[in-house]
């Protein structure tokens, strides 16, 4: 017990889980999957015509707006 | 193709076919066990040396050799003979076990980081997605090992590092994109290759800049070090391991920091090329130790960084830069600027 | 080096780890053994994606699956109460044999299709005919509606999940 001065600790442990940013890990989840799916967008860019690289911009700015909410909700923290 | 022994007869050409081809001497010898054991010793005391000019002293001295250069051999032989304290109702197979998961995770994604153009154990064709797959799994795991220690503190700081390494990582992805995109393939050795002429921290600097200072959150490195905090949290998640335990997880941080250093090598800084009057391999293992040097220095300098401000930093500013990134590579490749250097 | 194992002894391999975390998964007193059992079981899945040529789906599935939904499945147990965890009474309603009776069901049909089907089952996997770099122009080119479609599902998943854990004080 290196902190708590030696004392025997008091309470149980694992009591409770910092609730504060738990909306990161939901973005963090759905941009997983983003960010692989752009990987093998990005790996083929040279090599497809432009319409294409344009729907997977799209696709990203798409994603831009729920991004934009969610970090704001995160931002207020009496939500969590 | 090498197939399976089935009679005894196939035995030892089969053991000699695997002794001497290339995977096996790259697995243990060059970019393999022997070559990273040495260097993440050689990282331990290298850091605490610049550290400590940085504070105007002067670091390991006695530890046998020039400035004491075996300090690391005599701090693994103190841990070991350290006692080994597990927490009462800690859960044991996990507090045991997952500082070797962690080793190992942080030694698997060598196999595929090349030093030289032949230098690499596994030349995937998917190596970078591997490299960040394999890297996507220490949160998780970094949660357990602090849930196992049965205390309050280390499972505080296993959260709060939980949440930091999570937030960084896609600003690092983001960053790695515009790579990607620059040399068309998400193979290592490609990406390097690409890199013949120009390196990709020129047309890629905000990549580079986002790409480093995410790295420098995952490695959990000052001034991103709320989760281990030394005075305040007393070590963070691993408050709990003592002896030969922290000995591992130890070994464990700072092989990923020679692998951040290596990936910002190979990403950014153009691998192996240099003059040729250098052997590719010993320009890589320079460029590596001045990116290490450029990770460590930092601890000595910046103050800590508050952890909600630093979870705000990695998802919002980070972010943005990296996507800004994204969209001037897809401007710049779409008007062929960069067809001088053949990209 | 090229070592050419034979194809029955990956899938045998790999079905055994998968399916034995994925029953230990569902069977673990401590919850937390399971979700790494679980995790276990998705890095399973990845390496038969790998055994059939698609090495990009392996890497998402340990990004995505073992980095991030395991990470939730971990908080959603530490979230979970001990006394509430510690239920015992798992096993008593015979679900054991139901589960076996089941199994030997399925079996029973599987193998009448297989000698229903005859010569005709390919013994090999069909060899991938899909290299990586066509990944990319596949993905944009020939699926653009669903790749916007996609786009609309995350973002609904995103925000759906937001306010589903939003607490209102």
């Amino acid at each position: 017990m290196p902190f708590e001065s030696g004392q025997v600790p008091q309470g149980e442990a694992r009591k409770r889980i910092v609730m504060q940013y738990y909306p990161y890990l939901l973005v963090f989840v759905v941009f997983d999957v983003v960010g692989m799916f752009l990987f093998a967008w990005g790996m083929s860019f040279a090599n497809i015509p432009a319409s294409d690289s344009f729907l997977v911009l799209l696709f990203l700015i798409l994603l831009g707006a729920p991004l934009g909410y969610a970090l704001k909700m995160a931002l207020k923290r009496e939500n969590w | 193709m090498v197939s399976l022994p089935t009679t005894p007869a196939e035995l030892l050409p089969f053991i000699i076919a695997v002794v001497t081809s290339h995977t096996f001497i790259t697995l243990v010898f060059f970019p393999g066990f022997i070559h990273l054991t040495i260097v993440v010793m050689f990282l331990t005391w290298y850091e605490r040396k610049l550290l400590a000019r940085i504070q105007l002293r002067i670091g390991p001295l006695y530890a046998g050799g020039p400035g004491g250069i075996l300090q690391p051999i005599a701090d693994g032989v103190k841990l070991i003979f350290k006692e080994v304290m597990i927490p009462y109702k800690a859960d044991k197979p996990l507090f045991l076990g997952i500082p070797l998961a962690l080793v190992f995770l942080g030694a698997l994604p060598f196999a595929v980081i090349p030093f030289g153009q032949h230098w690499v154990i596994a030349n995937l064709d998917v190596g970078l997605v591997f490299v960040f797959a394999v890297g996507s799994l220490f949160p998780s795991m970094i949660l357990i090992f602090a849930w196992a220690s049965n205390s309050k503190y280390p499972f505080l700081g296993g959260l709060r590092s939980l949440f930091q390494q999570v937030a960084y990582e896609i600003p690092m992805w983001i960053s790695a994109l515009s790579v990607v995109m620059l040399a068309g393939s998400l193979n290592l050795v490609q990406i390097v290759d690409a890199q013949e002429r120009i390196w990709f921290i020129g047309p890629a600097f905000l990549s580079f800049i986002v790409f480093f200072i995410a790295s420098m959150a995952e490695l959990e490195r000052l001034p991103f070090d709320l989760p281990s905090a030394e005075p305040e949290l007393v070590a963070g998640w691993f408050t709990e391991s003592s002896g030969a335990i922290f000995m591992v997880i130890f070994l464990a941080l700072y092989m990923k920091v020679y692998l951040m250093s290596c990936l910002i090598t190979v990403l950014f800084m153009g691998g192996w090329w240099g003059p040729a009057f250098l052997p590719q391999p010993i320009w890589f293992l320079l460029k590596a130790l001045v990116v290490a040097t450029f990770i460590i220095i930092p601890r000595g300098v910046y103050p800590r960084l508050r952890v909600d401000l630093l979870i705000k930093l990695g998802w919002t500013r980070l972010l943005i830069i990296a996507l800004a990134n994204v969209f001037i590579t897809v401007v710049l490749l779409s008007t062929g600027v960069l067809s001088a250097w053949g990209l | 080096m090229d070592l050419s194992i034979p194809p029955d002894i990956t899938f045998i391999v790999l079905a055994t780890i998968t399916l034995l975390a994925a029953i230990m998964a569902l069977q673990a007193k401590e919850l937390i053994y399971g979700a790494i059992s679980l995790a276990i079981s998705f890095i399973g899945i990845a390496g038969f994606f790998v055994s059939l040529d698609a090495p990009y789906l392996a890497m998402l599935q340990i990004a995505v699956y073992v980095g991030a939904v395991v990470v939730l499945i971990l908080f959603t147990i530490m979230l979970v109460r001990r006394e509430e965890a510690d239920k015992d009474e798992i096993g008593e309603t015979g679900e054991g044999a139901a589960g076996l009776w089941i199994a030997g069901l399925l079996a029973v049909s599987i193998a009448g299709i297989a000698a229903l089907a005859g010569p005709n089952l390919p013994s090999t996997p069909p060899a991938a005919n899909l290299p990586i770099s066509q990944l990319g122009p596949v993905l944009a080119g020939s699926y653009p509606v669903p790749l916007i479609i996609l786009a609309l599902l995350l973002s609904g998943a995103l925000l759906g999940a937001l306010v589903l854990a939003k607490v209102d004080r």
